[in-house]
């Protein structure tokens, strides 16, 4: 039974934040709970709803320009809500506790109990991963919650989590709508996604996003919402806050010819999971996001993509299967 | 259980099965991702569960009908792929 055991591995990108720093964890961490007003702002990321409350006015104006197209309806409905408060912190608190690792990423994500702790240059936020506790986000300067640097890396992290506790994934990727569904080309950093999405606005198609994009399960299959995640391409490059059916998820290669090849469901599993940032390096997420890695390579076609840098989006079309053109 | 026969997963790895088909690992220090067959995740489960290359073997031989020799014999390029990817220390 020499070949009974089989393994297939692949090394995750390091460009994201990892829960690598268990020891940091236990350093101290601000303890303010002083908000800077009273207003508060939410937005809708596939279908989730994120309030961010403890606002001043002026922080509700600047994330309403940031993020006006994700504006969240009133809470009419029964959508799933994040509540984050924003707390002052003191800018020499969160720099005198930088981790050492964000020499290396732009975030650092580590376990304290069922908390997530998360740290960038200018933020310091605690996601709960269990109940309904709100998060808490400090920034120091009332106008750094404007940052993308901030605030998109926290709803990165926030949406990552929530997505994968509906049974979903954000997927590093790029979403194209062809014929009024999606196709997702996931690949890791250099793999050719931004410049397939540039390769499909060319052609006139709508693009969801360069970068990362949700993929959820929903009482007709599996939906894609684009993000407010800006890529290389920039956010507004892309169709905001849309949703769109989800018809094939597809691992892009870069290759010296285009073209379409079967994937095994080990390596169908092995791709979403390298794509899932944030939770992929969360050991004690590993069964969610196997669940839901599992479900979705098996509901859609999944196959790899082979795509030389200097094809039209109409040869990449000509070679995807009838239900991707 | 001498040294020698010791099998130890390395700390900072995570491990499940995937249906009754396949596993996924997590090496969250190297940062890579393993999909694995069936009978890798039954034998990663097994090596948790016992730690000794003699009682892996014994099980393996035992569930597949097989000599301990020719268990023994075959294991041997899947435990040096697993410690060349530092799985097992």
């Amino acid at each position: 039974m020499r070949d009974a055991w089989l393994l297939t591995d692949s090394a995750m990108p390091t460009v994201d934040a990892g829960v690598t720093s268990p020891g940091w964890a236990r350093q101290p961490w601000p303890r303010d709970a002083r908000c800077w007003g009273t207003e508060c702002f939410a937005l809708a990321l596939a279908g989730m709803r994120f309030r961010l409350s403890g606002l001043s006015a002026v922080q509700r104006q600047a994330l309403h320009a940031t993020y006006g197209a994700y504006v969240a309806a009133p809470a009419a409905d029964q959508a799933w809500t994040l509540e984050t408060l924003v707390l002052r912190a003191r800018r020499d608190l969160l720099r005198a506790q930088r981790p050492a690792d964000l020499a290396v990423h732009p975030l650092v994500l580590a376990r304290a109990k069922d908390r997530l702790r998360i740290a960038g240059d200018d933020l310091r936020a605690e996601l709960p991963l269990e109940g309904r506790a709100p998060a808490r986000l400090w920034i120091a300067d009332e106008l750094a919650i404007a940052d993308r640097t901030v605030s998109e890396n926290y709803l990165r992290v926030a949406a990552a989590y929530g997505a994968l506790a509906r049974g979903g994934l954000l997927l590093h990727s790029a979403g194209v709508v062809i014929d009024g569904r999606a196709h997702l080309f996931v690949g890791i950093s250099g793999a050719g996604k931004t410049t397939l999405a540039r390769k499909a606005l060319a052609a006139g198609l709508a693009v969801l996003g360069d970068d990362i994009n949700a993929a959820m399960p929903a009482a007709d299959g599996w939906r894609t919402f684009a993000l407010p995640f800006a890529g290389e391409l920039g956010a507004h490059a892309c169709a905001p806050a849309a949703c769109y059916p989800l018809a094939s998820v597809h691992l892009l290669e870069p290759f010296r010819e285009t073209a379409v090849l079967a994937l095994a469901h080990e390596r169908r599993l092995l791709a979403l999971i390298v794509a899932a940032p944030f939770v992929n390096t969360d050991g004690d997420r590993l069964a969610a996001l196997a669940h839901n890695a599992d479900a979705l390579a098996r509901a859609l076609p999944m196959r790899r993509l082979r795509s030389r840098r200097d094809d039209p989006f109409a040869a990449i079309a000509a070679v995807l299967p009838q239900e991707a053109s | 259980m001498s040294e020698a026969d010791a099998l130890r997963l390395h700390p900072r790895i995570r491990y499940r099965a995937v249906g009754d088909e396949l596993g996924v690992l997590i090496h969250l220090e190297r940062g890579t991702v393993v999909t694995m067959n069936a009978q890798a995740a039954r034998t990663l489960g097994l090596i948790a569960e016992l730690g000794s290359r003699a009682a892996v073997v014994a099980a393996v031989a035992a569930e597949h009908d097989l000599a301990a020799a020719q268990v023994d014999a075959d294991l041997e390029p899947f435990l040096a792929e697993l410690r060349q990817q530092e799985i097992l220390r």
